[in-house]
């Protein structure tokens, strides 16, 4: 990360993402931008580079002035602008509850940058209770190098937002909604692709991404950095992947497939394919309230229910916890933990 | 008014798409209602064999959506009703040679003249079954009680639903009251624990609706036939009416109870 105390610059992949301080005058901005680029006129040399504008409210000059000044002073090509979710609607509960401008440059830059870091790093989110309320938000502890000024490591496909349209007289706006309900523009289909919906293997026009309804739903517990939470049945076709915990409120039918790097808990009947720890995790589970799924899979080990004179009598009975044990799938009836379970059904055929 | 434009689909073939499309249209008809049959399955032409209107046929959907003759020049009037009209699909073409866009256009003017607008969609789920979806804002599911065609339907509620149209009505076709009786076949709750969709009707596999089809008459006409008796109460629920679903084997043996008491009918059939 290179940074000048007002542009900061982080470089993901063949992504570049330049982050310009959302506190300070706008010309002091084009000044450091315009130093920073011409200082570091190597790094340059060519592609595309996303701007995030933080907290910043900015005005259609204003983003042409950024553009304008990146593109002379270096030979790569500003893709859009945008800035991070949680920022932004921080900074519209912050300027309606307490009636903060936010253009104001004179407001100290500390307390709203830990703030940023607070819904930045998942390990401090979770213990805060509101970005508000924090007592600490001027702590000295946070320096402006340990800021981190956006969620780098969330996926390129949730840099969604706000994209500076050249067409648009108003000024650049926040809108949320737009973000809901127009995901499917903001992301590109490759990544898409990977993350939800109708794989394209099935589908005859490759690259023609059937989006669900669960894309959302998705989009948002990514976010959040929470388990994602199906509440639709999945039925035949769909694939879902999610590199994380996988809940499902309802049933998973036979032909969906749900993919997660975690653990699967299913709320209703299990008769698709399940594969939790697809990354490797050996201690993921599966529990299902109907486990009668054919075939599961945890990590790299594959398990086959066994024949049907079992199968039939679980219709209707407990719920069932999948493990790995000794490199094979066991099943047992789910007795309220996670771990620590002996007995179990071999699942091998 | 705007008309309602109901797509029905299914996603497995021989389902028994087309019979329902010919007799809920000409049951919606034998209610009052102006209704327009639509076959978009291009190349597979049957809708019009099923009505008895093969021989009328002069212009067909795609010279319509083309501009090769005026919209009401490609719209059959049925034989026995003056409110219902077909709109066949074109036998030498094939069903890329239409498009979504094109379909929603021609929909749009015919919501406009008609209370119902019946789309009978192609099997598969590819353009023809894109097609046929791009206009409906409901959509009617046909399935049997098998396990082939209930996947597939299954599949298909999960395409509906990515296009935007939502809470489809399933019909389940040739169920055979027997069979289920005996566990030999899928009843509706078996059907709908999985798909999860409100029951439309059920419509009992029956002779006399194969000898109606043959004879190009729906079978909703004849009201002796457990089947037309079927489409009959299906085509009122569509028009709104409450009408409940009808126990399709009232007479219970001595012998089937004594079984039911004694747990024998426990389905034979597996969901895996």
């Amino acid at each position: 990360m290179l940074e000048t105390s007002l542009v900061k610059v982080i470089g993901r992949g063949s992504t570049v993402n330049l982050t310009i301080d959302d506190i300070e005058d706008i010309s002091v901005v084009y000044q450091h931008l315009n130093d920073h680029l011409a200082n570091n006129r190597f790094m340059y040399s060519t592609g595309i580079i996303n701007v995030n504008v933080g907290r910043r409210i900015l005005v259609k000059e204003e983003i042409q002035k950024i553009k304008e000044i990146i593109e002379s002073e270096s030979n790569v090509t500003v893709a859009r602008f945008w800035c991070d979710p949680s920022t932004l609607s921080e900074a519209l509960s912050e300027s309606n509850g307490f009636g903060v401008d936010l253009s104001d440059p004179s407001r100290k830059s500390q307390p709203q940058q830990a703030i940023v870091i607070q819904h930045n790093d998942p390990a401090t989110y979770s213990d805060s209770v509101s970005p508000i309320d924090q007592d600490d938000i001027g702590d000295p502890l946070v320096s402006d190098d340990d800021f981190k000024p956006e969620p780098h490591d969330a996926p390129e496909y949730l840099d969604v937002l706000i994209r500076a349209t050249g067409n648009s007289d108003e000024e650049l706006h926040y809108d949320t909604e737009y973000v809901s309900s127009d995901i499917s523009e903001v992301i590109d289909e490759d990544s898409l692709d990977d993350l939800v919906g109708f794989p394209v293997k099935d589908t005859p026009e490759s690259g023609d991404v059937h989006l669900t309804n669960k894309t959302e739903e998705l989009i948002d517990a990514y976010r959040r950095n929470e388990a994602l939470f199906i509440k639709t049945t999945c039925r035949s076709g769909e694939v879902i992947k999610y590199p994380g915990d996988i809940v499902v409120l309802a049933d998973v039918n036979p032909g969906a497939e749900l993919v997660a790097d975690g653990d699967i808990i299913i709320f209703g009947n299990l008769r698709g394919f399940a594969h939790a720890g697809a990354s490797g995790d050996i201690q993921s589970v599966i529990v299902a309230s109907n486990l009668n799924a054919h075939r599961i899979q945890i990590s790299d080990c594959v398990g086959v229910a066994p024949g049907k004179s079992k199968q039939s009598k679980s219709r209707g009975s407990q719920p069932k916890i999948a493990f790995i044990r000794r490199n094979s799938i066991y099943v047992a009836t789910y007795t309220g933990r996670f771990a620590g379970y002996s007995g179990g059904v071999l699942y091998e055929g | 008014m705007k008309g309602r434009t109901i797509v029905i689909t299914s996603g497995k073939g021989g389902v028994g798409k087309t019979t329902t499309t010919a007799n809920i249209g000409t049951g919606l008809a034998m209610r009052g209602h102006r209704v327009v049959v639509i076959d978009t399955d291009i190349g597979l032409r049957n809708l019009d064999v099923v009505m008895g209107l093969e021989n009328r046929i002069v212009y067909d959907l795609v010279d319509i959506i083309e501009g090769n003759c005026k919209m009401h020049q490609g719209m059959i009037k049925d034989k026995n009703n003056q409110d219902l009209y077909l709109i066949p699909a074109a036998q030498t073409r094939d069903k890329n040679c239409i498009n979504e866009e094109q379909v929603k256009e021609l929909c749009a003017k015919l919501e406009s003249e008609f209370d119902y607008v019946l789309i009978d969609c192609p099997a598969g789920i590819e353009q023809g079954f894109k097609n046929a979806i791009a206009a409906a804002e409901e959509a009617i599911i046909v399935t049997t009680p098998e396990v082939s065609a209930i996947r597939d339907a299954d599949r298909v509620i999960g395409l509906l639903a990515a296009a935007e149209i939502h809470n489809p009505k399933l019909i389940i076709n040739r169920i055979r009251p027997g069979m289920v009786k005996r566990g030999e076949m899928m009843d509706k709750d078996d059907i709908v624990d999985l798909l999860a969709v409100e029951v439309l009707g059920m419509v009992p596999a029956d002779d006399k609706l194969i000898t109606a089809t043959n004879q190009g008459v729906p079978v909703i006409h004849d009201k002796r036939a457990v089947s037309g008796a079927a489409f009959s109460r299906i085509t009122a629920r569509i028009d709104g009416d409450d009408v409940p679903l009808m126990d399709l084997d009232p007479k219970t043996s001595i012998m089937g109870k004594v079984k039911e008491i004694m747990g024998m009918n426990r389905g034979a059939y597996s969901h895996a």
